[in-house]
Formats: C-alpha cells, sequence, structure tokens
C-alpha cells in the first residue's frame, strides 16, 4: 500500500476524467453468479410441472417454433408466471432490504409491518368495488402509504432498535389481513376464488397487463434507488454520526420509507402478500456478501432467486392441485423466523 | 476566531440546561469541557455540532453562523464523534475511516486521489495499519477508539468535536487515545472535547471549559484553570492538588467524604 495511490480494498476504481466510480469487487462477482443462476432456474421452471418439457422444446417454445402445445404453455402460461414471479421477488426483496435498513432490526420488513397487507387490502377493496375480471394494482400503492401512515402516527418513535415499530406493525397486519378477509367473505365465493388464493400469494393467470405496468413504475424507481444506494450505507451508523457526516437525515429517512413502500406495493400488487421473501432475501445478500451495508440489488436477485424457488416447489408438489405459493413462503418463513429470534444475537449486529 | 459562541440557551421539557454560555476559540488548540454529570457538557457539543438547535444565542463557525451551512458543507468543516456510536455490523476499520471521507465525495466522485492520500494518512498517523482489515467489533475499546478517531481524521474537518472519547478506557488505553488526539491539534486541526478525567485534561489540553449548572464557571490555559476552590465548588467535594513528578501536571485527589462522618476514624474500620 503506497501512500499516494490507495484503492479502497475490495473496490474496482472506474476513473473517466474527473469522475470516478468505486465498484465492490464481491457484489460484482456475486451479482453475475445469482443472475446466471436465476437464468438457470426460470429455464429449469419453463420445463417442469403438469406436463414437463425437454430442454429442445422449452427453446423451441421460447423461439415460437414447432408444435403448438409447448409454445401455448410456454407463453400462455408458464413464462408470465415466472415473469410475475420474478418481479415480485425482486420487488420485496429491495423493499426488504430498504427497512431493515432504515429501522436497522431484520424484523421490520413490509411484510412483517403491515404495508404489504395495506396494499393487499386495497386491492381486495377495489376489486370488490369495480368488479371481478379487473385488477386495480394501482390501488397498492394507495394502500401501502396509507397503512404506513398508520403505523407511523401510531408509533412516532421507533424504540429500542425499532421494535416498538415491528409490534405494532404485526398488530396492523393482522388487523389488515382480518379486514381483507371479512371483505371478501361478504361476496359470493364462487365470484372470488382467484382473489382469495391471490390474497393468500399466488401467481398463476397473472398477465402481461398488469407485468407491464408494475415493472415500469419499478423501472422507474431504480434511479432513485442508485441515488440513494451510497447515504443508505452511511444509516446503519447511529443517526448522530450519520448527521454529522453530512446526511439530511429527515429526508433521507422519508425517502427510504417512501421506495420501501412503493416497492413492497409494487410487488404484492402482482402475487399478493408473500411473506417470508423481504426479510431473508436481504439477509442472504448480506451474507453472501459478507460486508456491512445495504445491498439493494444483490438482494433483489435473491428475492427473485428465493421466490422462484418457492413457486416452483409449490407447483411441483401440488400437482394436479393449484396451491397459493404464499403458502410455502410462509412455511419457510416461519422457520426463518424461529431462527432469527432464536439465534443469539452477536454485539453491534443489527 | 474559528469558532464564536455567544449566548447559548437550551433547556429540555422539565429543565434548564445551558444558561448564557459565551465563548470564543482560536484555531490549532485542544480544549477540555470538564465539569460535574449533568451540567450540560454533552449538550453544548451537541449544540456546537449541530446536532440539537439552540433555544437562543448564536454558534459562528469560521465567521458564519451555523445554521447557514448546507449539510455536506458543516460535515467538511466539523466533525463529531458522539459518546457511544453505533458500529454498523461486521464493519472493518479501513472501511470506517473511508467514511470519514463521505462529505468530501459525491455520487460521481466517489474517490479521489485527496481521498486515498487522507485515509492512508490517517491510517498511519493513527497507527492502524496493523489493524487495517480486522472487524472493529474484534479490537480492544483503544483499538476501536482509535478506528473512529480515524473516521474523524479522514475528514479532514478544521473542528472537531469529541464527546468522551476517552471514558470507559484503563490508563493504558486512555493515553494511547489522548496522544493521538493531541496529535491531531499538532496537524492544525481545532479539538474540543467532554472529559472526566481532570488530570488527564490538564496534561494534555491547552486551555479548559469548566461548567457548572449550566454556566461557564472557569474559561482558561488549563494548569490555571485547576484549582482547589474551583474543583470543590464544581464536584462539592474536599481535594487536595499534588504536582505530577513527570511534567508537574496537577494531580487531584479527593480526600474521603464518609456518608456517616460521626463513624470517620484515621484508619478506617473494615
Amino acid at each position: 500500500m503506497t501512500t499516494s495511490r490507495f484503492i479502497p480494498a475490495g473496490q474496482l476504481l472506474f476513473r473517466i476524467g474527473p469522475y470516478a466510480l468505486l465498484l465492490p469487487r464481491r457484489s460484482l462477482l456475486l451479482g453475475t453468479v445469482l443472475t446466471l443462476l436465476l437464468a438457470i432456474a426460470s429455464l429449469l421452471a419453463l420445463g417442469v410441472g403438469t406436463l414437463w418439457l425437454t430442454p429442445e422444446q422449452i427453446w423451441d417454445g421460447l423461439l415460437q417454433r414447432g408444435p403448438a402445445m409447448p409454445q401455448l404453455l410456454i407463453h400462455g402460461i408458464r413464462l408470465p408466471r415466472i415473469c410475475a414471479v420474478l418481479l415480485a421477488g425482486a420487488a420485496l426483496g429491495i423493499a426488504g432490504c430498504l427497512l431493515q435498513t432504515l429501522v436497522r432490526n431484520r424484523l421490520a420488513t413490509p411484510d412483517m409491518v403491515g404495508v404489504n397487507e395495506g396494499a393487499a387490502l386495497a386491492i381486495i377493496l377495489f376489486t370488490i368495488q369495480l368488479g371481478i375480471g379487473s385488477w386495480p394494482w394501482w390501488a397498492a400503492p394507495l394502500g401501502s402509504v396509507l397503512a404506513a401512515a398508520a403505523l407511523y402516527a401510531l408509533c412516532r418513535d421507533p424504540g429500542e432498535q425499532g421494535y416498538r415499530f415491528v409490534v405494532i406493525g404485526i398488530a396492523l397486519s393482522e388487523l389488515f389481513n382480518a379486514l381483507g378477509q371479512l371483505a371478501m367473505s361478504s361476496q359470493p365465493l364462487v365470484h372470488l376464488a382467484s382473489l382469495y388464493l391471490w390474497s393468500m400469494g399466488h401467481f398463476a393467470g397473472q398477465g402481461w397487463s398488469t407485468l407491464q405496468p408494475v415493472s415500469l413504475c419499478l423501472l422507474l424507481l431504480c434511479p432513485l434507488l442508485i441515488m440513494l444506494q451510497r447515504p443508505l450505507t452511511l444509516l446503519l451508523l447511529d443517526p448522530a454520526s450519520a448527521r454529522s457526516l453530512g446526511l439530511m437525515m429527515v429526508p433521507l429517512q422519508l425517502s427510504v420509507l417512501g421506495l420501501a413502500i412503493l416497492t413492497a406495493a409494487l410487488g404484492t400488487a402482482i402475487g399478493g402478500p408473500v411473506v417470508f421473501i423481504a426479510m431473508a432475501a436481504p439477509i442472504m445478500a448480506t451474507s453472501l456478501l459478507r460486508q456491512p451495508g445495504a445491498p439493494l440489488w444483490l438482494a433483489a436477485l435473491c428475492g427473485a432467486l428465493l421466490l422462484l424457488g418457492s413457486d416452483t416447489l409449490v407447483r411441483l408438489l401440488a400437482y394436479p392441485q393449484e396451491l397459493p405459493t404464499g403458502l410455502m413462503t410462509r412455511l419457510l418463513g416461519g422457520l426463518l423466523l424461529l431462527g432469527l429470534l432464536l439465534r443469539r444475537r452477536p454485539s453491534g449486529d443489527h | 476566531m474559528l469558532l464564536d459562541v455567544e449566548d447559548l440557551h437550551f433547556s429540555y421539557p422539565q429543565k434548564t440546561v445551558l444558561q448564557g454560555i459565551s465563548f470564543q476559540l482560536a484555531p490549532g488548540q485542544l480544549v477540555g469541557i470538564v465539569g460535574p454529570n449533568g451540567c450540560g457538557k454533552s449538550t453544548l457539543l451537541k449544540l456546537l455540532a449541530r446536532q440539537q438547535i439552540p433555544e437562543s444565542g448564536t454558534i459562528r463557525l469560521g465567521g458564519q453562523p451555523l445554521p447557514l451551512y448546507a449539510h455536506k458543507t458543516l460535515a467538511r468543516q466539523l466533525a463529531y464523534l458522539p459518546q457511544r456510536p453505533l458500529l454498523p455490523a461486521g464493519i472493518r476499520v479501513d472501511q470506517l475511516v473511508q467514511y470519514g471521507r463521505y462529505p468530501h465525495q459525491s455520487w460521481l466522485r466517489q474517490w479521489s486521489d485527496e481521498d486515498s492520500r487522507l485515509v492512508a494518512a490517517a491510517r498511519d498517523r493513527l497507527q492502524l495499519a496493523s489493524i487495517w482489515q480486522q472487524p472493529v467489533a474484534s479490537l480492544s475499546g483503544g483499538q476501536a477508539q482509535r478506528a473512529w478517531l480515524g473516521m474523524i481524521m479522514a475528514q479532514d474537518s478544521e473542528l472537531i468535536l469529541l464527546d468522551e472519547p476517552t471514558s470507559a478506557l484503563d490508563l493504558g488505553h486512555q493515553a494511547e487515545v489522548l496522544e493521538a488526539i493531541h496529535q491531531m491539534t499538532q496537524l492544525g486541526k481545532t479539538v474540543l472535547m467532554v472529559i472526566h478525567d481532570l488530570g488527564a485534561a490538564a496534561r494534555y489540553c491547552d486551555q479548559l471549559l469548566a461548567l457548572a449548572d449550566g454556566r461557564i464557571a472557569a474559561w482558561g490555559p488549563a494548569r490555571e484553570v485547576i484549582n482547589k476552590p474551583l474543583i470543590e465548588q464544581l464536584y462539592g467535594t474536599e481535594v487536595d492538588i499534588l504536582e505530577a513528578p513527570f511534567d508537574a501536571a496537577p494531580v487531584i485527589v479527593p480526600r474521603r467524604r464518609p456518608l456517616h462522618p460521626e463513624l470517620m476514624t484515621k484508619e478506617f474500620p473494615c
């Protein structure tokens, strides 16, 4: 290490004129590996199900060649479902990473504190109002913002390590869940079968008409997420230290919260309020990275991978029945939550 | 004057903390803030660091009132280390020190030659090279505090505010950290720190600011401020002041103050 030229350990420095970007080597590597894994897993997921397809059939089907049956299966059913799963998983992973960093608590995820349930309740109410067949995905941000506002009004002070925030959030989340079920139970069941499945976290039958606007919205949020990446890392310090390094705490916290709410709502709009992904994905990302920080993009990749795994597992296990993906994530999530709560907290962990 | 404080008042809903603090600070000094528990030392430091807003009074840093500074501009002029800073899980010494460069960077300029120069300088000056890649959580109290000071040093601000940087450290680590702080003033920085140990304060500081009940009780050269009447007034206990054999720094020895004086004998009955 010479004194004159010294680059932070584990980082790659890109210089163009007066500009300089730092990219962590390990997260670039992990990002590439996870993307490859995701591509392989998606291809596998295209092949499995009621009718198993060979690699050739998948390839021909994707390129819209060969017999009509695999083509229809791939383009009409499996591809939209897999895209929906990937999109929702990525959105929930990012949302979880943002909220966990903001509150400095692994339990503080949008599905724990009622943001996802608020979004789901809004969608249920609007679907019932507008009639079955419409899909009011745009109601999700509305519901999640109201849910977050209720949470903020009730708890103001997040409490020691955000526990107050989490506990009140769990109560709210149960409340919204119950209200949603109540609203659905007042309607004739035959009309609501798909909505009911969706409310438990379900990705079948989600078409391009929902995926297109939702993915466009997520894409619009990406520049903001990229801007926030650097200050977000400093949020893991205490507020006083972070402020003295030049962070504008209140605007920063509000924008992190706002982005967490929006990404969580968009993720929920696709496949319903699936739990566990938003909690597990950032944990998986940070433990792979082995560095402090808020790895938003790795959390997105991990979220997509975890949800794709759960969804494919559900499709295999439930065959020939239809089982909501949310049941599988709830099962895995329960185990993870137990593990987190029983684990002895090393000092300085968040 | 680097820092100009005028008639500062501050109170919490139930309690008045500071009433009429005024003083001026020339650059390049090591200044200690001393006083009994609850006299408003930490609060004064928080107001100076703009962590809290005073009720009335003005603080000027380099001639400009504190509220007029933009966040990052202020962070380039003023560094503040709170009493018990929170460590991000798993962070290494080098990463912590690099955090200090944040106010000098932007999204498109994430690393400069100036950054590498100052981070390396902080590493060498604070002797962090041997623990550079280690997690801060695995270090001793003194080493960890040196790592935090490395972050503050890399921030390269004119004024440095430290809240009890040596509390919870043993004798050896305390000396280690105080030497490091003293070194910062050798580089032309101005350091204002809250410190409990009067002997260490008198030995290392150029100036002392003694607070009692939210007012300035004494303000001046360290070895003049430490005198028997003032210490007895501040802490409400009788003391003797000796001279250290090495450098004649004052050594404050409190006399016993038994809860039941009638039981007091020369040899304490066990």
